[in-house]
């Protein structure tokens, strides 16, 4: 089962992702899984803050290749 | 060549088995043909020797069976053929056939020996060569069969004489199978006497022939024209024939002859060329393995001689293979090859093979099969080989021995270089003293480099251009090869191990892309001209690009071009250009366009080749030519500067950025130069493994992207840019900085007002600004705009140069050359007037997939606090990319 862009207090939980958090916990949501990829860039999804304060940005761990986060 | 007796009693030639005789009356399948009944035949060319080697009074046995090994011949097996000695002595014999036929201590004929004194004598002095052919044959048919034994004898060039003994051969030997029909040529075994072959007594092209001869049923005898037809003889009619294209007509009803016994049969059991002493020993026939061995008897050395060979033309020709110009097809084995020659008289069908190179293997698929075309004396074949090193082999279909091999024949990529020094010296053979780095190419290299002998023809005076071709393979250290060359070649072959590339350099120094898309003269022909050979006293049209295009048989697998300063900066002359060479490159209309940017061949500002502009020009270049476009690498790693401009100044530089111009090794350029490495060799690996990246985007690209760049925050201090990967310096040396900045859209950048440094993931770059705040529209960043360094930074020493390298942004790569930026999105090279990326205002996170790939994979993502450390939320999302 996958939330794509869950609300307050939702899931907004992709793919293996972990547990639900508690409500109110800081969270964040990806609104799309899947691209046709090509030789430049492509983008796959939004990453939405929930439940998160101010000026939270988002990275990547161990860069996997072909992948970034931008704006975030 | 031929075989002959050099020493007496000294050494004869065996097959490893003997041929044994069987019983004639058991039918056999034969000549493709079941059921039939029939004997065998024996043939050899020989040369009998002249005074006093031949004259003694006794008869020489030539070849058979001599089962007492006493050099006597009458053992209750033997069957053996003989000459009468030119001796008056020997009455009717004189010069005249014997034939002792034995099998099971029967005899064939009323004693054991049958004199043929019917036969035209030979003549032993040392020249005339003749054919000799004895047979034991049914001469009736399969269900009432005859048996006859028979000689013949024709003179080379000359005329026939046979004689069948009428008396049909004894029913106990004709059933006997204990014979030994052959069991040696020469006769040598004996120490002492007279019958031991004499010095100068030769043959060549001996065979055993299972089956019948073509058989004359109006004169009952073996055809003459059949005889005449193996030894060019006087009045040979129609094709000329060897032993096996005989049999292969015999045997499929194609001779012709009157009077011809229909369904005679025959197989071409044992066929030894004798040709040498070290080839044509094996056995060419049907019957297996059994190759002549040299027996030498009374340890006496030199009993064998190699001699011209003396059998008639059509035997000794062989077909031929026309060598194409360059031995290498490109098409990256997807290209059909045409390979064509010619054959001789008497040749009815040819086959060919591919093999690896220089073994016997046969290339899968490519074996042993008709040519596509035969007829009025040409063959040829279209074959689609696969990548790799081939030798090609042609026969005659009937007659294996006469076949012919073109060998190191390479499949595989072609490049053409296009430019004007930037690009030609890396390659040229006049940029010497050449590969003074004495480069080695690596293990496992195959390729060609290709260069037209001069640029213009001769420039003053006509002087025909002709192909200069240097093989190219691993382990060589070539001495009249660039460095740029050796490196380009080791490159590629990190990333195509084994595949055979060619280089063709076709850029000539000085040269402006406008004079080569009008076809202008350069010395005594044009730029493009038509596609063929140049004439002997004039290019007769001919030009650079003509030139070339046929060299390569009309095929480019891809365009290499850097082009400066004279990349021209009209769209139409660009097009222009790159329409004439498809236009003469037509088997390969559609190959790509690897587009290698100005600053690879750097010159300090203000020099022109130095100047976004003419890097807007390359990149123009590509993205005109739609999907067949590559934008090779921004390369940070040449620190050879092209100054001095002008050449008066303190000329720190080292003359040209692909030349080995060193002041110590006979340039004109620094003395504290170390370009040949830095030059001329580094540009050869950027190219080379550019042009890999070019086929195999699986190489991971280096340094920086500019994937995208936005301001953090609304006081527009501090602008991140997504870098794509984890970046690092080298050494641990501080950032040198690379990025530049513009606040008026593009018109103009600097790399000034900003400190740069790498958030905590290294994969952002984060600029601050140093003063105030940048507007809010019209900025936007590039990366490695211009060449950061050089000698007019200060360095005259380049190798010392060198080291600030160390502070440019590099991943993980140990390579520090550099395949970046894909004429693609997402990069700052992306547009056509060469003006970055804009900085826009900070958006909605996103995650971008930044290069081709499919599966589903997990990456794991990070929510962070304003504060930059404190993880507020960590997840593993699965990414499906198609």
């Amino acid at each position: 089962m996958m939330f794509i862009g869950g609300g307050v207090g939702g899931a907004g939980r992709i793919g293996g992702g972990g547990r639900r958090p508690a409500p109110g916990t800081p969270d964040f949501s990806l609104s799309n899984s899947s691209a046709t990829t090509a030789w430049g860039t492509v983008s796959i999804g939004d990453l939405a803050p929930i439940n998160a304060p101010a000026g939270v940005t988002f990275r990547l761990v161990d860069e996997p290749a072909g992948l970034a986060v931008v704006n975030g | 060549m031929a075989i002959r007796i050099k020493t007496i009693s000294a050494t004869d030639l065996r097959p490893a088995n003997n041929v044994t005789k069987r019983n004639y009356t058991t039918a056999i399948t034969v000549g493709g043909t079941a059921g039939k009944v029939v004997g065998w035949w024996q043939a050899a060319f020989v040369r009998l020797p002249g005074s006093p080697n031949f004259t003694s009074n006794t008869v020489y046995p030539l070849w058979g069976h001599d089962g007492n090994n006493a050099g006597n011949f009458n053992s209750g097996q033997d069957g053996v053929v003989w000459i009468g000695g030119d001796n008056a002595s020997q009455g009717a014999l004189r010069l005249r056939p014997r034939r002792t036929a034995r099998s099971g201590n029967q005899n064939g004929y009323a004693a054991a020996n049958q004199d043929f004194t019917s036969v035209s004598a030979l003549t032993a002095n040392g020249t005339d060569v003749y054919l000799l052919v004895y047979g034991e044959q049914n001469t009736g048919t399969d269900a009432s069969p005859v048996w006859q034994g028979w000689f013949a004898r024709v003179l080379v060039g000359g005329g026939v004489s046979s004689q069948v003994i009428a008396t049909a051969l004894a029913t106990a030997y004709v059933t006997s199978a204990t014979g030994v029909l052959l069991s040696q040529i020469f006769n040598s075994r004996p120490a002492t006497g007279a019958a031991r072959s004499p010095v100068n007594l030769a043959f060549e092209n001996f065979a055993h022939v299972n089956g019948d001869f073509p058989w004359d049923t109006a004169n009952n005898r073996p055809h003459h024209d059949a005889l005449l037809a193996l030894a060019a003889g006087t009045g040979a009619p129609g094709a000329l024939h060897s032993y096996a294209s005989l049999i292969a007509a015999q045997n499929a009803g194609t001779l012709g002859y009157a009077n011809l016994r229909a369904d005679a049969k025959a197989d071409l059991s044992f066929y030894w060329p004798m040709s040498s002493l070290s080839a044509g020993l094996a056995n060419s026939g049907t019957g297996g393995t059994n190759a002549l061995v040299q027996s030498n008897w009374n340890s006496l050395t030199g009993g064998l001689e190699d001699v011209a060979s003396f059998t008639p033309a059509h035997w000794t020709t062989n077909p031929t293979i026309t060598e194409p110009v360059v031995k290498f097809h490109g098409g990256r084995g997807a290209l059909p090859y045409t390979a064509s020659g010619t054959y001789q008289a008497g040749t009815t069908a040819m086959q060919r093979r591919w093999v690896l190179a220089g073994t016997s293997t046969p290339v899968s698929g490519f074996d042993w099969a008709a040519v596509g075309t035969f007829g009025g004396g040409t063959w040829s074949t279209t074959d689609t080989l696969p990548i790799g090193n081939f030798d090609l082999q042609v026969r005659d279909t009937n007659d294996v021995s006469r076949a012919a091999t073109m060998s190191d024949f390479l499949v595989g990529t072609v490049v053409l270089t296009h430019g004007q020094s930037g690009m030609a010296g890396v390659n040229e053979n006049a940029n010497a003293p050449k590969n003074v780095l004495n480069i080695a190419l690596s293990a496992g290299v195959q390729g060609i480099f290709l260069e037209g002998s001069s640029t213009d023809a001769g420039g003053g005076s006509y002087v025909k251009p002709t192909p200069l071709i240097t093989r190219m393979i691993g382990g060589q250290t070539p001495a009249g090869l660039t460095q740029g060359t050796l490196l380009m070649m080791n490159e590629w072959q990190v990333h195509n191990p084994g595949h055979p590339l060619l280089i063709a350099n076709m850029a000539i120094g000085g040269t402006a892309m406008a004079d080569w898309a009008a076809n202008a003269t350069i010395g005594q022909w044009t730029y493009l001209g038509t596609v063929g050979e140049p004439g002997a006293g004039s290019a007769g049209g001919v030009g650079r690009v003509g030139h070339y295009a046929w060299m390569l048989r009309g095929i480019a697998d891809v365009h290499a071009i850097m082009w400066t300063p004279n990349m021209s900066s009209v769209q139409a002359t660009r097009t222009a250009y790159a329409d004439a060479i498809d236009a003469r490159f037509t088997v390969t209309p559609a190959s790509p366009w690897l587009v290698l940017p100005p600053w690879r061949g750097h010159r300090s500002p203000p020099d022109g080749s130095s100047t976004p502009g003419k890097r807007a020009e390359h990149v123009a270049f590509v993205a005109e030519r739609g999907a067949r476009g590559i934008l090779g690498p921004y390369w940070p790693d040449i620190v050879m500067d092209g100054n001095p401009i002008p050449a008066s100044t303190s000329n720190p530089g080292s003359l040209h950025c692909a030349f080995h111009s060193n002041a110590t090794l006979g340039g004109s350029g620094s003395s504290v130069s170390d370009q040949n490495q830095v030059g001329q060799a580094r540009l050869g690996r950027g190219i080379g493994r550019s042009l890999a990246w070019a086929y195999d985007r699986t190489i991971k690209a280096h340094g920086p992207r500019v994937v995208a760049a936005w301001f953090r925050d609304g006081a527009r201090t501090v602008i991140e840019i997504e870098l794509g990967r984890a970046v690092r310096t080298l050494n641990g040396a501080g950032i040198n900085n690379q990025f530049w900045v513009s606040t008026d859209d593009g018109a103009t950048f600097a790399k000034t007002g900003f400190t740069v440094a790498l958030d905590a993931t290294a994969t952002r770059a984060v600029l601050t600004s140093t003063g105030g705040a940048w507007p809010a529209s019209n900025v936007r960043v590039d990366y490695a705009r211009a060449w950061p360094f050089g000698p007019a930074d200060g360095d005259l020493d380049e190798a010392l140069t060198e080291r600030k390298l160390d502070g440019l942004l590099y991943d993980d790569q140990v390579h520090r050359g550099g395949v970046n930026l894909a004429a693609l999105p997402g990069n700052p090279l992306t547009s056509a007037n060469g003006n970055g990326v804009a900085v826009a205002a900070r958006g909605t996170a996103k995650l971008l997939a930044t290069e081709r790939w499919t599966g589903t994979r997990n990456v794991t993502v990070r929510m962070i606090a304003a504060d930059g450390v404190t993880v507020l939320r960590e997840k593993t999302l699965a990414i499906t990319g198609s």
